[in-house]
C-alpha cells in the first residue's frame, strides 16, 4: 500500500547572536606561577601559602585587611602567633556588608558569611579587629617598623586564595611599612565598629590623636579622604599610547575611567579587558566593545591590575564608584621590570582566557558554548552547533500516487535560545484518505440472459468500478485497494476527475 | 564617722510613791502666764480680777493657794501675793503642769558611764484605787519576792530624786515628772536592755541615741513602751576628742601601732591609716585609697565597752616611698581606660603622683608601660597602649 514519505528542508541561520560571551577554549585555573614580585594562584596554593608562611614567621605584630575572612588555616596562623605573643590586627568590613555583598554577588558562596562569623568569634578577644562597610582593601604585613615584609592581594582571605585567577605582590619593606601607616590610618580614622568579645561589637571612639596620612608614595590608596589610587589608574589609562591592558572584576559604564578606557580604545589604541563573565558588568563591556576593546572573561577573575606604556598597577579596587570613590582600597604601583612581568601575564591570559565578549557576532562566525550576557555563567550557557533539526507538522498529499507533489508546510520558527548555524526541517508526506461518509459511485452494465436462443434483451445491473470509485462533497475519489491496481486507479481518478486515496 | 554601740540595763523598780507628772492643765498654765507677764506675785484678787470674770476674791486665794500646792507658785510666808516659781516657768515652756500623783509606781532607772545617774522613766500601776494598787505590788511575782524576804531598799538614786526635786524628762514619752515623796522599799521587776549608740562625725559632736523598749507593768494598757531619743553627751564623751577615739578605734582594728597612726596622721596633717601596698588586696580599696577597719569589742575606762563596729572610709596612706611608687603604678595602669598616647600616660602619671603628697614616687614612663604591656598581653589595658603603639599613634611627628 502507499506508505507516507519523508520530506525535508535545510534553512541556514544568517542572524546575530545577542550581546554574549564567546567561548574561545576551555575554563582552566591560573597557573600559580611566582613571576618576581607577582604571585599568582594556582594548584599548588602557592599564593595561599605566601600569606600563611608571612603570618607564622612573624615576631612582633601582624596586620592583616580584607574584605572577609573565610580562611580556617590562616586563621590558625593568626591565632598560633598570638599564642607566642604576636600582636594582631585585623580589618574587614562589616558582617552586614559581608552578607549584602555575599548575597549579591555570584563570587561568594552563601556559606562564606557563616564561615566569616565563625572564624571572627575565634578571633575575638585574642586579636584586635575592626570593621567598617566600606574596607575593602586586601593586604597583609608582617612586622612593620622593625622588619616589614607583606602582600597585597587582589583576594579576599578566602577560598579565592586558592582558586580564583588572583593576583598577589610581595611588598617592599618600604611599601610593607606604607601599608601599615594606611592600616593605621584606616584603623583609627575610618573603623566603625571593634570586636571585644565573641559577638560583641562595640561603636569606636575617637582616637586619642588623629594620625598622619602617610607620607610615603609607595602605594596608593583610596580612604575617605584619599583617591590617589584612582588619579593614578586615570593617569595610566590616559597615557596609554600603544596599548593599554586592564583586568577588573567589577565595572560600571558611568564611571570616569571606563569611560576613559572607552575614549582610549576608540581613539585607536588597542585595549584588552579582563574580567569575569557577569551580567553587572555587562554595560560596561557592552559600551567598551562598542568603542572598539576586545573584552575577554575568566570564569575565575577577580584580579585587578592595570598595565600601560605610562606604568602598571595591581590593586584592590574594582573600576566603579565603591572602590575608586569610595571604599578603603590598596593598590601598588609597579617599577618597569614588575610591570614588564605583568605585561607578560596578561598578554597570556589574553591566549588563555576562555571567553569573549562580542555585542552582535554573527552566529555563522561562532561554533560552540556561548553565555548570554545578560544571564551569566549560571544560567546563561548555552551551545552555538551546526545544525538543528526541527520537526515539521505532517502534511496530507492531494493524491495518494502523487506524494511528491505536496506543498511545503508551514515551518515553524526555531526556539528563541537555540543557535545554530542551520536549521533542518523535517516532515511527513501521507497519503490522502477516503472520507468517511463517501458513497461509492457505481456504473451500468449489461447483463445478457443466460438461457438458451433467448431473444430476451440484457438487464441493466449496476457494478463498481475497479477501483472503486466514491463521492463526497462534490469530489470524486477513486479508492487504491491494492498497489497492482495502481495504475487503473491514475486512469480512472484522471477520467473520473477525482483524486485517488487509500482506506 | 565613728559609731559605737552597746546594749545597756534598765532596772526596773516598783514603789510607792508621789510623782508629779506633767499634765496638760490650761486654767493653771494661765496663773502662772499671769505671774510670769506681771513679773510680780499674785494675789487672790488679780487671779479673781483677770481670769476669773470677777469671783469673790477668795475664789481667787484658793486658786493661788492651790498653784503653790502644784509648785507652780512660790511665796516667802504663810500666805499672801505669791510669784513665779521655777517649777512654773519650766511648765509654761513645757506646757505641762506637774501634778502629783500619789500610788504605785514602776520606776526605771539607767546605770551608764554615758548617761547620768538617772531615772529615765516612770510609769503608774494603774488601779481603780489605792488598795487595789497595793495588791498590784503584792502580785504573784511580787509577792514570790516578798514571801522569800525580796524587798529591796529603794535604790539610792530614786530617794536623792526626791530629796532633790529635780525634774526630770520621761525618755520614752517626753513627759516632765518629779518624784515627790517615796517609800523606802520597792521591788524589783524584770530587767530591760536598751542600746546606745554614740554617733560621732569628724569635726562636729558626739551623738547620743538610745532605742529599745521597756517592759511596762501589768494593767497600764501595754506591754511595751518604745524608746527613741536622742540625748545629750556627757562628760565622758565631750571631754575625749573624735582624733584620738578613731585612732584607738583605728589601732585596735588594723593591728597598726598607735605610735605609727599617731606618725603619720600628724605628718600628714589628717586622719590616716599607713599601710604597706601588698596589704591592699581589692582594686576598690587600691582605687579610693580608703578602706573599712573592723574594730573588734573592745572596752573604754571613762566610755565603757562597746560592741565589735567598723569604722568605715577610713583613708590609707603609703607607709613608705616604695609603697607609694608601687602604688602609683599600680594607679597608671589602672587609670588607662582607652586607647592612649604617650602625651595622655605623662600627664594621668602626673596627676596620679598628687596623689601622694607626702612621698616621692616616680610615675612609670610610657616606654615603661608598653614594656608591662607587652609582658601582659592579656590584661585589658595592654591593648589601650600596644594597640595605639603599634598603629602609629606613639610615633612622633
Amino acid at each position: 500500500m502507499i506508505a507516507p514519505i519523508k520530506k525535508q528542508k535545510l534553512v541556514s541561520d544568517s542572524s546575530l547572536l545577542p550581546p554574549c560571551w564567546l567561548r574561545r577554549g576551555p575554563t582552566s585555573d591560573d597557573t600559580g606561577q611566582r613571576q618576581g614580585r607577582l604571585q599568582r594562584i594556582g594548584p599548588d596554593h602557592a599564593a595561599h601559602s605566601c600569606l600563611v608562611d608571612a603570618v607564622d614567621n612573624a615576631e612582633e605584630v601582624v596586620i592583616a585587611s580584607t574584605f572577609l575572612l573565610a580562611d580556617l588555616a590562616l586563621t590558625e596562623s593568626l591565632l598560633n602567633a598570638v599564642a607566642r605573643g604576636v600582636r594582631v590586627y585585623l580589618l574587614t568590613a562589616s558582617d552586614t556588608q559581608v552578607a549584602k555583598v555575599v548575597r549579591e554577588d555570584e563570587q561568594f558562596d552563601a556559606r562564606m558569611v557563616e564561615e566569616h562569623k565563625r572564624l571572627l568569634d575565634r578571633l575575638a578577644g585574642r586579636v584586635l579587629l575592626r570593621s567598617a562597610e566600606h574596607f575593602h582593601a586586601k593586604f597583609l604585613v608582617a612586622d612593620p617598623g622593625s622588619a616589614p615584609s607583606g602582600w597585597l592581594s587582589t583576594a579576599n582571605f578566602n577560598l579565592a586564595l586558592k582558586k580564583s585567577v588572583e593576583l598577589l605582590v610581595e611588598l617592599t619593606p618600604a611599601e610593607a611599612d606604607c601599608a601599615a601607616d594606611w592600616f593605621s590610618w584606616a584603623f583609627w580614622n575610618e573603623a566603625d565598629k571593634e570586636l571585644l568579645e565573641k559577638g560583641r561589637l562595640a561603636a569606636v571612639k575617637l582616637p586619642p590623636t588623629r594620625p598622619k596620612a602617610p607620607r610615603s608614595n609607595a602605594l596608593l590608596v583610596t580612604t575617605t579622604e584619599h583617591q590617589m589610587l584612582r588619579a593614578e589608574v586615570l593617569r595610566l589609562i590616559r597615557e596609554a599610547k600603544t596599548e593599554l591592558l586592564v583586568s577588573s572584576y567589577g565595572m560600571a559604564a558611568d564611571h570616569d575611567l571606563v569611560l576613559a578606557m572607552a575614549e582610549k580604545a576608540r581613539s585607536g589604541v588597542p585595549v584588552v579587558v579582563y574580567t569575569r563573565p557577569r551580567p553587572a558588568v555587562v554595560p560596561a563591556v557592552k559600551l567598551l566593545r562598542d568603542a572598539g576593546a576586545t573584552i575577554l572573561a575568566h570564569d575565575k577573575l577577580h584580579a585587578k591590575a592595570i598595565w600601560s606604556d605610562a606604568g602598571a598597577l595591581v590593586m584592590s579596587a574594582n573600576l566603579e564608584r565603591h572602590g575608586m570613590d569610595q571604599s578603603f582600597e590598596m593598590g601598588v604601583a609597579l617599577g618597569s621590570k614588575d610591570a614588564a612581568d605583568l605585561k607578560r601575564l596578561l598578554l597570556e591570559w589574553k591566549e588563555s582566557f576562555p571567553w569573549s565578549f562580542e555585542l552582535s557576532a554573527p552566529i555563522q562566525s561562532h561554533l560552540g558554548e556561548i553565555c548570554l550576557s545578560d544571564q551569566g555563567l549560571r544560567s546563561g550557557r548555552r551551545d552555538v552547533i551546526e545544525e538543528h533539526t526541527v520537526a515539521a507538522a505532517p502534511v496530507v498529499a492531494e493524491d495518494a500516487l502523487l506524494l511528491d507533489r505536496a506543498p511545503e508546510p508551514q515551518l515553524p520558527a526555531a526556539p528563541a535560545d537555540l543557535f545554530a548555524h542551520r536549521v533542518r526541517y523535517e516532515w511527513e508526506v501521507q497519503p490522502p484518505k477516503l472520507p468517511r461518509n463517501a458513497k461509492e459511485k457505481l456504473r451500468q452494465v449489461e447483463v445478457p440472459h443466460s438461457g438458451k436462443g433467448s431473444s430476451k434483451k440484457p438487464t441493466k445491473r449496476e457494478v463498481s468500478f475497479e477501483p472503486r470509485l466514491y463521492r463526497h462533497g462534490g469530489q470524486t475519489y477513486v479508492m487504491l485497494e491494492e498497489l497492482g491496481s495502481a495504475d487503473a486507479a491514475r486512469i480512472l481518478a484522471d477520467k473520473q476527475g477525482g483524486k485517488v486515496v487509500i482506506r | 564617722m565613728i559609731t559605737l554601740e552597746r546594749n545597756i540595763e534598765i532596772r526596773a523598780f516598783d514603789v510607792e510613791a508621789t510623782i508629779a507628772v506633767g499634765r496638760e492643765r490650761p486654767e493653771f498654765l494661765a496663773i502662772a502666764q499671769l505671774a510670769s507677764q506681771w513679773n510680780r506675785p499674785l494675789s487672790g484678787e488679780d487671779v479673781t480680777r483677770e481670769l476669773l470674770g470677777n469671783l469673790p476674791k477668795q475664789v481667787g486665794w484658793r486658786v493661788v493657794d492651790r498653784c503653790i500646792a502644784l509648785g507652780l507658785l512660790e511665796r516667802e510666808g504663810p500666805r499672801g501675793p505669791a510669784r513665779l516659781s521655777e517649777a512654773g516657768r519650766a511648765a509654761l515652756e513645757t506646757g505641762q503642769v506637774l501634778v502629783p500623783e500619789e500610788g504605785t509606781w514602776r520606776i526605771y532607772l539607767a546605770d551608764d558611764p554615758l548617761l547620768e545617774p538617772r531615772l529615765i522613766h516612770v510609769q503608774r500601776f494603774v488601779s481603780p484605787d489605792a488598795r487595789h494598787e497595793r495588791q498590784g505590788l503584792r502580785s504573784p511575782s511580787h509577792s514570790r519576792q516578798l514571801d522569800q524576804g525580796a524587798e529591796h531598799k529603794t535604790p539610792g538614786p530614786i530617794g536623792q530624786a526626791a530629796q532633790t526635786g529635780q525634774v526630770w524628762s520621761s525618755y520614752a514619752t517626753g513627759q516632765p515628772f518629779q518624784v515627790r515623796t517615796v517609800t523606802g522599799k520597792g521591788v524589783f521587776a524584770s530587767k530591760d536592755k536598751l542600746q546606745i549608740t554614740v554617733d560621732w562625725a569628724p569635726e562636729a559632736s558626739p551623738e547620743l541615741f538610745l532605742r529599745g523598749k521597756l517592759e511596762l507593768p501589768a494593767g497600764t494598757g501595754g506591754k511595751w513602751c518604745n524608746i527613741d531619743r536622742t540625748l545629750p553627751p556627757t562628760a565622758p564623751l565631750t571631754s575625749m576628742s573624735y582624733d584620738d577615739l578613731w585612732k584607738r578605734l583605728l589601732a585596735e582594728g588594723s593591728g597598726v601601732r598607735s605610735n605609727v597612726i599617731d606618725h603619720w596622721c600628724k605628718y600628714s596633717g589628717r586622719l590616716v591609716l599607713p599601710v604597706l601596698f601588698e596589704q591592699c588586696v581589692s582594686d576598690k580599696e587600691r582605687r579610693e585609697m580608703r578602706r573599712e577597719v573592723a574594730v573588734p569589742a573592745l572596752s573604754f575606762d571613762a566610755l565603757g565597752s562597746f560592741d565589735a563596729s567598723t569604722l568605715a572610709g577610713v583613708e590609707m596612706i603609703p607607709i613608705n616611698d616604695e609603697d607609694a611608687e608601687d602604688w602609683l603604678h599600680w594607679f597608671q595602669w589602672d587609670g588607662v581606660k582607652d586607647y592612649a598616647i604617650p602625651e595622655q600616660l605623662r600627664e594621668l602619671g602626673r596627676l596620679l603622683r598628687e596623689r601622694f603628697p607626702h612621698h616621692a614616687p616616680q610615675p612609670l614612663e610610657p616606654e615603661d608601660m608598653l614594656i608591662k604591656a607587652v609582658e601582659n598581653p592579656e590584661s585589658a589595658v595592654a591593648r589601650f597602649l600596644l594597640a595605639p603603639s603599634d598603629l602609629g599613634l606613639w610615633r612622633k611627628p
